[in-house]
């Protein structure tokens, strides 16, 4: 299997908090969804994830709270705060920025 | 939105720090929750459990780790690095209690002495005056030919009137006989005011009122209590005002008492209106402390030039008694600390350099264990601890250390302070000493200072090379060049800092024998003095009655060998002083302006105090109103005024009328020994005396020698006291040994404490000294055995090892030698008959330290000469 392409430094953080962003989540999910959403082309260890979300917890852009899941097990869920949310508008903004830049000079050097 | 942020993430890193078992907890659950979805999600892709356990396991990339580093997230992962080596250092003092003890020891005792008498400094020196705006209190000085004269009254309301101030007051003390409703009659330590010096402080009666400013003029019979005074013997009872007590067989009312803050001034009981007589006082002789209260808008310069504009003035206003007169003024905090400010500011500068030395010395204490301690520092760099982590492990281990002996300093100053306040010669405000939260800031730094000093020279030695190089070299480490070089410097900065003490504490103590050496009496433990002091507007006749009765009845007792009155007892202080013309000659400039005492004397003083007659004789017992005026001088007076010429016969003069000399003239019959007037004094003072009653002088003070011992007289003079009468009470009866201990106590105080701390130095410095030496010899045991075993004699290796600790004591002695003359310089004003570069004292401190260092080389020196070379060389 070839190994997928390392992550952009930060950019991690921006994948966690839009997934948060849809609806609170637990650890599980969150990587599962991750695999999902970036058709397995970005994989995330379980490993690095769990840090980056206490870190982002820690800095109080998300929050989480302890409940059942479907399978009644208790489980920490983490959900977008307010300071993350607009950490997202602002991060996702310039994602776009950055990478319509990339894109831009991508196209016109292969053209 | 940022400060919300903030106070969030604040919110969430305390969490982090108090609730961490919770969230390690929580941490746990989470993380096992994800391996069991991650398990069931491998077995649903048909793994087998183990396998779909491992994979989930695999996963997550190292649990512990990955937990670890969450926990890194919540910000607090160097704290845990800190608490770990907290731990750890408060473990590794623990396995060495000697050297913990020493080190505690040391540093506590350094830091307790230094905070007690940073207290004490603090109270007497530092804190403002309890006065409001007390910064514009100012002291009047006025100074004539270089020499204090005090004010006057008359000259004060001129000071008073000028622009600069908001008025002037000055005082004079007085001990008055006060008896209150029926109760025994007693000498009062009282403030005679002259002005309103009440109000000048700024203070408010905290019961009654104050003084009008026509009753202090008038020299009215009133009276305000202190605080002190009112609390205490007066039973704080509201209902006194208006009531009377006695002053001096006079009634006086009581119109209010003073709050305790006006004892900043003088720890009296009674503040009374100087008499009227006195108010009106000529312009001639001064008397009075003066305080004036600057304007806010004035600054103390602009004050000085007006004062000093006026002084000009009143030179030519009144050129008899004006002339000359330079008044100076000075913060009256200043003032009032000036006298305990030298001596105070000797210990305090003493203690520091104890601690210097006490830190020094467990810095090379900890710089040897550092040392012997290197291959641990080498294994945990190897293992991965960063150079900055070792660095802070040993600054935490001094840090250890001076919390601890800081600990220990405040509770020892804490019962220091009670020794110190008792101890100590009177200060004022020394009783205010107490812990504060200055002191603690204070303490706080010095161990704070301490603990650099212990901990950063042996860090940065210990975790220098730390990597690799001890591990390599494997065995025992053994004293390098540059480890012993580093001790090596310690050591000698602990002997210079010691060699200083030494040499202070030889110089106080060659001034003290000065002061012990000046004889005071023929046989002073059978002389009885006692005083019989009188009010000053006491009359000439009445002086004469009691002094004539007191002799005349202490010569009728058989055991009297001789009795006699002075108006001061020897090392008793001064009493009146003025510069004095000799008929028929002129006298050089300084020689006309050096002031000589003008003392009056019995001729029984001379003999019951075994004052010799050294040429021509003594005037009689009664002195006549017509009889002609005559004088025995003191021998100083005579090397300086009447130098090679028959002093019998020369007539003097005290008298002056403007710049002339004037007034009657005394005819010189005899020439007495010098006798110490003052502790201090570097050398006799020039005195004249004259006949009881010559001059006027009420304050008597007798002197009495015994035959065989002095209990009889002492109980005689109890009946003599009975019969004294209402105005006169005899009262400090002592022996003229006890007397001398007591006017000598300050500097014998100060003498010892300072050469107590000069030994305890000494002796540390020695420790170090011997510890280095001691540790060099150790390390060298096999090189010493080969050498012996090579041929090499003992005796040598003796001689090596003392010459190798010998340098150092003298490397230090030359440092502290060179140190040395600015500190002492500054205590030149403690030293009595020597110079700050005496000589024998300097002598003494050197043979003293030289001797000390040779004892503590010899025994690590025998050591090395008694090495065994097979006991050594089978060591390895």
């Amino acid at each position: 299997m070839s190994r997928p392409p390392d992550l952009l430094q930060g950019t991690l953080d921006l994948l966690l908090l839009k997934i948060v962003d849809l609806e609170p989540m637990h650890g599980w999910a969150i990587s599962q969804r991750l695999r999902q959403m970036s058709g397995d082309v970005l994989q995330v260890s379980d490993g690095s994830l769990y840090p980056a979300l206490h870190k982002l917890e820690t800095a109080g852009l998300i929050d989480a709270e302890w409940r059942p899941t479907e399978n009644n097990r208790r489980a920490k869920f983490y959900k977008l705060t307010d300071h993350g949310r607009a950490r997202l508008v602002r991060e996702s903004a310039e994602w776009t920025r950055l990478s319509t830049a990339v894109t831009l000079i991508v196209r016109v050097s292969e053209a | 939105m940022g400060w919300r942020l903030w106070l969030t993430q604040v919110r969430l890193r305390l969490r982090g720090l108090f609730l961490r078992r919770r969230l390690d907890q929580q941490l746990d659950d989470e993380f096992a929750f994800h391996l069991e979805m991650a398990t069931r999600e491998a077995e649903r892709r048909g793994l087998p459990p183990d396998e779909a356990r491992r994979a989930a396991r695999m996963a997550l990339d190292g649990v512990v780790a990955r937990q670890e580093q969450c926990r890194d997230a919540r910000g607090w992962g160097w704290l845990d690095g800190l608490a770990q080596d907290t731990r750890h250092a408060g473990r590794a003092l623990r396995r060495a209690p000697g050297f913990t003890a020493v080190a505690l020891a040391s540093l506590g005792l350094g830091i307790g002495a230094t905070s007690a008498l940073f207290a004490v400094v603090d109270a007497v020196l530092l804190r403002p005056l309890p006065l409001p705006s007390s910064e514009r209190l100012v002291w009047i000085e006025e100074m004539r030919d270089g020499s204090l004269v005090g004010g006057t009254p008359d000259r004060l309301r001129d000071w008073a009137a000028l622009k600069s101030v908001e008025g002037a007051a000055g005082f004079y003390a007085d001990e008055p006989l006060v008896r209150i409703a029926g109760g025994e009659q007693r000498r009062t330590a009282t403030l005679r005011l002259v002005g309103p010096l009440v109000e000048i402080l700024g203070v408010t009666p905290i019961l009654g009122r104050t003084f009008t400013r026509d009753e202090i003029d008038g020299g009215a019979n009133l009276v305000l209590l202190t605080e002190g005074a009112w609390r205490g013997r007066f039973g704080a009872r509201e209902d006194l005002l208006g009531t009377t007590i006695t002053m001096d067989g006079r009634a006086t009312e009581i119109v209010g008492v003073l709050p305790s803050p006006v004892n900043a001034l003088d720890d009296v009981e009674l503040w009374a209106p100087a008499p009227a007589s006195i108010q009106r006082a000529p312009r001639v002789s001064g008397f009075l402390g003066q305080i004036a209260r600057l304007r806010s808008d004035v600054a103390l310069d602009a004050a000085r030039a007006e004062f000093a504009a006026t002084a000009t003035n009143l030179s030519a206003t009144h050129p008899d008694t004006d002339r000359g007169i330079r008044p100076s003024l000075v913060s009256l905090q200043a003032r009032l600390g000036q006298d305990a400010r030298l001596p105070l500011l000797t210990l305090l500068g003493t203690v520091v350099l104890v601690l210097l030395v006490a830190s020094l010395n467990v810095a090379a204490l900890s710089l040897a264990r550092g040392l012997s301690r290197r291959r641990e520092a080498s294994l945990r760099v190897a293992l991965g601890a960063s150079v900055g982590r070792l660095l802070q492990l040993h600054l935490l281990e001094s840090g250890l250390l001076a919390l601890g002996g800081v600990l220990i300093g405040i509770a020892g100053a804490w019962l220091g302070l009670d020794l110190l306040r008792a101890w100590l010669p009177p200060a004022p405000r020394l009783q205010e000493a107490a812990l504060n939260g200055r002191l603690l800031v204070f303490s706080g730094a010095l161990a704070f200072v301490s603990a650099l000093i212990v901990g950063a020279l042996p860090a940065l030695v210990a975790t220098r090379g730390a990597a690799g190089r001890t591990m390599r070299e494997g065995g025992p480490t053994i004293a390098g060049p540059t480890r012993s070089r580093w001790r090596g410097a310690l050591v000698v900065a602990e002997v210079a800092a010691a060699v200083v003490l030494l040499i202070g504490a030889s110089l106080l103590t060659r001034s003290l024998v000065n002061i012990g050496a000046a004889p005071v009496g023929a046989d002073p433990a059978n002389t009885v003095t006692f005083a019989i002091p009188l009010s000053w507007d006491t009359d000439q006749s009445r002086i004469d009655a009691i002094t004539a009765d007191v002799l005349a009845r202490l010569a009728a007792l058989p055991e009297v060998a001789a009795a006699g009155m002075v108006d001061r007892l020897p090392l008793g202080g001064g009493s009146q002083t003025t510069a004095v013309a000799v008929r028929g000659r002129t006298l050089a400039d300084d020689v006309a302006r050096r002031m000589v005492g003008w003392r009056t004397a019995t001729p029984g003083y001379f003999a019951a105090v075994g004052i010799p007659v050294a040429q021509g004789e003594l005037y009689g017992d009664l002195v006549d109103e017509r009889a002609p005026r005559v004088a025995v001088v003191n021998r100083t007076f005579v090397r300086m005024f009447l130098a090679g010429r028959d002093p019998i016969g020369v007539e003097i003069t005290g008298w002056r009328r403007g710049k002339e000399p004037g007034g009657p003239w005394t005819r010189i019959i005899g020439v007495v020994a010098d006798v110490p007037v003052d502790p201090t004094d570097a050398e006799p003072r020039p005195e004249v005396y004259v006949p009881s009653g010559a001059t006027y002088w009420p304050l008597l003070n007798f002197t009495v020698r015994a035959r065989t011992e002095p209990g009889i007289i002492t109980s005689a003079l109890r009946a003599i006291g009975e019969d004294l009468g209402s105005d006169a009470t005899i009262e400090d009866v002592r022996t003229l040994d006890e007397h001398v201990a007591l006017a000598t106590r300050a500097p014998r105080t100060r003498t010892w404490t300072i050469a107590s701390f000069a030994v305890v130095a000494l002796l540390l410095a020695a420790l170090g000294l011997y510890g280095l030496l001691a540790g060099e010899v150790a390390a060298r045991t096999q090189e010493f055995g080969v050498r012996l075993t090579l041929g090499a004699r003992p005796r040598q290796l003796l001689g090596q090892t003392l010459a190798r600790g010998l340098r150092l004591a003298v490397l230090g002695l030359a440092l502290g030698l060179a140190a040395a003359p600015f500190l002492t310089h500054l205590i030149r004003g403690l030293l009595v008959g020597i110079g700050p570069a005496d000589r024998v004292a300097l002598g003494a401190a050197l043979v003293v330290l030289l001797v000390t260092a040779a004892l503590a080389c010899l025994g690590p020196a025998w050591r090395a000469a008694r090495v065994d070379p097979r006991v050594a060389l089978r060591h390895e």
